[in-house]
């Protein structure tokens, strides 16, 4: 019944851009991408129960890397995947072990600070990353697949793309949380004392987990600026690091798909209102508040909770 | 030696002001254990208060002495009916519910005041400017200098001398023992909450003379803030204001020696201090 | 059986510790045999739980040494210390609340395989594991609530899916700090007669604290008796029941 579900799942969103207009492309596109660095950032949040405030620093890693690799030539596609991966990952390194050994409000105040601290770099390093107008994107970026040039200028190509890579990103998130790596992330989450009192390394596992995310969070900023056709300081500011967490509650931490759902009703919720105002920040405020009040596991957490009880309760 | 001298002045002025901010998050923090994301928001919302006062008074006194109690009076409320239902749980929810009242804040204060900048203008008092070797040095920079040291021995003596300061500092150093003892009552927390929301609003008015009165100024604050609190040690009187005048001098000798990577200095100073000292310069051990 | 008993797993050599200014233990030595179960008692206040946080490495003793299997470990971090097969389990319920039973079984079987940075493969594929967990949740009689949420079981089976972690470590010493506290008449005979148990089946040597003296002349072979942080006095449960110098600790102590 799931596996049913997840292959109509798979199949809409191929389909999707043929069904569509541009329009609503765009923002799958968006959905697909910012979801991916919501569940990227998740490892983190729902399943290790680290809060990081800096995310966006590794998202904007991976999207400057991008940009000035364009801007300077290069020209095949994974290659340059490929080096935003690396940069990414060594940022998430070393800021990992600086952090690492925090927790709970240290720790997101501490990945707040460092995440600051790449923004200011992008922001104020004027001659290599354009200051803070940004880097556009000067040349036209072309996927080289086994001969054939596709440019990912056309919403549909860049779609497919995109939707190929958050679908490998996804896959290995999926595999990491069910390895027994997965387990003992839940273990620290729920007991770090105890995991350290039954063998378990807590800095080391919490280095890791903190790699991988902001390793996967660099792959959605590749993704970012290709579709958005440049970088900006915006990327890496602490207002961008809050998206990830509020799709993520939005979506439900404990579940494995929550933050891409949050990520697809941010979005809605976000159009729906600019139709009427420009006060979007103020309604995301005013939603926010009954949100972390009354939904202690996220909206859809809840729901799913209390289906399970009247579920339990029936049978 | 000139420069070092301006360099000083400048420095101190700043660290002044974000000692100010500083220290209200910092009991907020070590009294509540809530990191409040919208205390810049106050500190903006004082200075706005304190424009919208002057237009009616024409006095920047009485917008001074005005306008952060109308922010402890909004603070007061905001904990009365949003934070006090979330003190149990995670800390995610308490930044986020803290984050959203930002957004509600700051968007309010660009649909009501307008996204552009305003200006104050200091008291006649103080609006002049002083010889400093060649140059001239505003004379409301030194007021501010002055000021500093003596609001930090005011707070100093209402910590360490009165009743209420007592109790706020043995919350703030010790939560459990606090509860054993029943301060955690929620009066107490409502109203650490709104002194913090004062102290924010006395910076934002203080502030108001020399820093464009504009939406973007709580988000640029609370930052550093932030990092202050972290490198003096959350929750740590002392450290709030040792924090911010190290921050302050650095952030302003920076300038010269430095220039690119100049708004990276506090980041940096963050993350050596942490280094050396995980908890901060007077924070305790985490348990 | 008899020879091996005599040698020592656990010495403790004149150990120190004070919070500040306040001193908790002051200089205690001593030496636990291998196999069986040992006790340690005392008043409350008396320093044993200080006494088990400094030897499992939660924080290391002011002065002196701990030696296991003839290991200096002072100082050492926790994760360091079970590796070396010296675990413990705690006073207040210490497990994995959100997880099922099976899987606060299984984090210490990964752990203790070295599976911990195994990222790709799926758990289900280690079927050991999930044998070796079988077992001991069979062990313990918690087979039933295997899938079950930790947090929605009844007290007595907390504390029994705390001693299960804490036996998945495959330890050669466990130490057991107040393994009944809590506990109603049948959970707390039921939790000795399995601490008897395992103790039998297996080849662990156990080190409890107990509040419950009868629980402690009926199950150890061998007391300690801590009183403000010094040991008073050691022997056999006999000894101990006919020592004055414990009987007066305690009358002084608690009432």
């Amino acid at each position: 019944m799931k596996k049913v579900f997840i292959f109509l799942l798979i199949l809409f969103f191929l389909f999707l851009p043929k069904i569509s207009s541009e329009y609503w492309t765009f923002i799958a596109i968006e959905v697909l991408i910012m979801g991916f660095f919501a569940m990227s950032f998740n490892l983190l949040m729902g399943y290790s129960g680290l809060l990081s405030f800096g995310h966006a620093g590794f998202f904007g890693v991976g999207a400057y890397t991008t940009a000035i690799l364009l801007q300077h030539g290069f020209n095949s596609l994974f290659l340059i995947l490929l080096i935003a991966i690396i940069v990414s990952l060594i940022c998430s390194v070393v800021i990992g072990y600086l952090s690492v050994r925090q927790d709970e409000i240290y720790f997101a105040m501490i990945t707040l600070g460092f995440g600051m601290m790449l923004y200011t770099i992008a922001h104020n390093w004027t001659d290599f990353t354009g200051g803070s107008d940004g880097l556009p994107l000067m040349n036209e970026p072309i996927l080289n697949l086994f001969g054939k040039k596709i440019s990912l200028i056309s919403p549909e190509n860049l779609y497919f793309f995109t939707f190929v890579i958050v679908f490998i990103g996804i896959l290995i998130l999926w595999k990491i949380i069910n390895s027994p790596f997965g387990l003992i992330l839940k273990g620290m989450r729920e007991n770090k004392n105890r995991l350290n009192f039954s063998g378990g390394n807590i800095s080391s596992i919490r280095l890791f987990a903190f790699t991988i995310s902001g390793t996967l969070s660099g792959v959605a900023g590749f993704l970012f600026c290709l579709f958005s056709s440049m970088a900006t300081p915006d990327f890496l500011h602490w207002s961008f690091s809050a998206k990830p967490v509020i799709m993520s509650i939005l979506g439900g931490a404990w579940n494995f798909y929550g933050p891409m759902v949050g990520a697809a009703i941010f979005f809605a919720l976000e159009q729906f209102i600019k139709m009427y105002t420009d006060n979007w920040m103020i309604f995301l405020g005013i939603l926010l508040i009954p949100i972390t009040i009354l939904f202690p596991k996220g909206v859809l957490g809840t729901i799913y909770d209390y289906a399970k009880k009247r579920y339990n309760s029936k049978s | 030696m000139e420069g070092f001298v301006l360099n000083l002045l400048n420095g101190l002025s700043w660290g002044m002001l974000l000692f100010l901010i500083s220290v209200g998050l910092t009991t907020v923090f070590g009294v509540m254990g809530i990191l409040n994301f919208a205390h810049g928001s106050f500190y903006m919302l004082g200075a706005y208060f304190c424009l919208e006062i002057m237009k009616y008074f024409n006095s920047f006194w009485i917008g001074l002495i005005v306008a952060p109690l109308f922010v402890a009076i909004l603070g007061f409320i905001i904990e009365k009916t949003l934070l006090n239902k979330i003190y149990a749980r995670d800390v995610i929810f308490q930044l986020l519910l803290t984050f959203a009242i930002l957004l509600i804040l700051d968007d309010s204060v660009r649909f009501i005041w307008g996204p552009g900048y305003h200006v104050i203008n200091p008291p006649d008092i103080l609006s002049g400017s002083v010889k400093v070797f060649t140059h001239s040095y505003p004379v409301y920079r030194f007021f501010l200098i002055i000021l500093g040291p003596v609001v930090a021995v005011i707070l100093w003596g209402f910590f360490h001398f009165t009743k209420a300061g007592k109790i706020i500092r043995a919350v703030a150093s010790d939560r459990e023992m606090a509860e054993g003892v029943g301060l955690n009552a929620p009066l107490v927390f409502s109203l650490v909450f709104a002194f913090g929301c004062w102290l924010a609003g006395l910076g934002g008015a203080l502030a108001s003379p020399i820093e464009s009165v504009a939406p973007s100024m709580g988000e640029k604050i609370i930052i550093e803030s932030f990092i202050v609190v972290v490198i003096g040690g959350m929750g740590s009187f002392p450290g709030a204001f040792i924090g911010a005048l190290i921050l302050g001098l650095v952030e302003s000798f920076g300038t010269n020696l430095i220039g690119e990577i100049q708004m990276a200095i506090p980041y940096l100073v963050l993350a050596i201090i942490l280094l050396v000292k995980p908890t901060g310069l007077f924070g305790k051990k985490i348990a | 059986m008899t020879t091996q008993k005599k040698d020592t797993i656990l010495k403790v050599d004149n150990i120190h510790h004070s919070y500040g200014k306040f001193k908790v233990l002051n200089g205690i030595s001593l030496e636990v045999k291998r196999g069986g179960i040992t006790a340690l008692i005392g008043p409350n206040g008396a320093g044993k739980t200080t006494f088990y946080n400094v030897i499992s490495g939660k924080f290391p003793p002011t002065r002196g040494k701990i030696y296991f299997n003839n290991i200096d470990i002072t100082g050492f971090p926790p994760h360091k210390i079970v590796k070396l097969k010296l675990l413990r389990s705690f006073q207040i319920t210490n497990i994995f609340p959100e997880l099922t039973v099976e899987e606060n079984i299984l984090i210490p079987l990964i752990l203790k395989r070295g599976k911990c940075y195994s990222f790709f493969k799926d758990l289900k594929k280690y079927k050991e594991f999930y044998i070796e967990a079988e077992n001991i949740m069979n062990n313990l009689g918690l087979i039933e609530f295997k899938n079950r949420t930790v947090s929605e079981l009844a007290y007595g089976d907390k504390r029994l899916v705390e001693i299960g972690i804490t036996f998945a470590s495959d330890p050669e010493m466990i130490l057991l700090d107040e393994p009944t506290a809590g506990m109603n008449p049948a959970e707390t005979e039921r939790t000795v007669n399995l601490i008897k148990d395992l103790s039998e089946k297996s080849n662990v040597t156990f080190f409890i604290t107990e509040h419950d003296m009868n629980v402690v002349f009926s199950v150890s072979e061998y007391i300690f008796v801590l009183h403000q942080g010094s040991l008073l006095a050691q022997g056999t449960p006999e000894e101990i029941k006919n020592n004055q110098e414990v009987k007066e600790a305690y009358l002084g102590g608690s009432v």
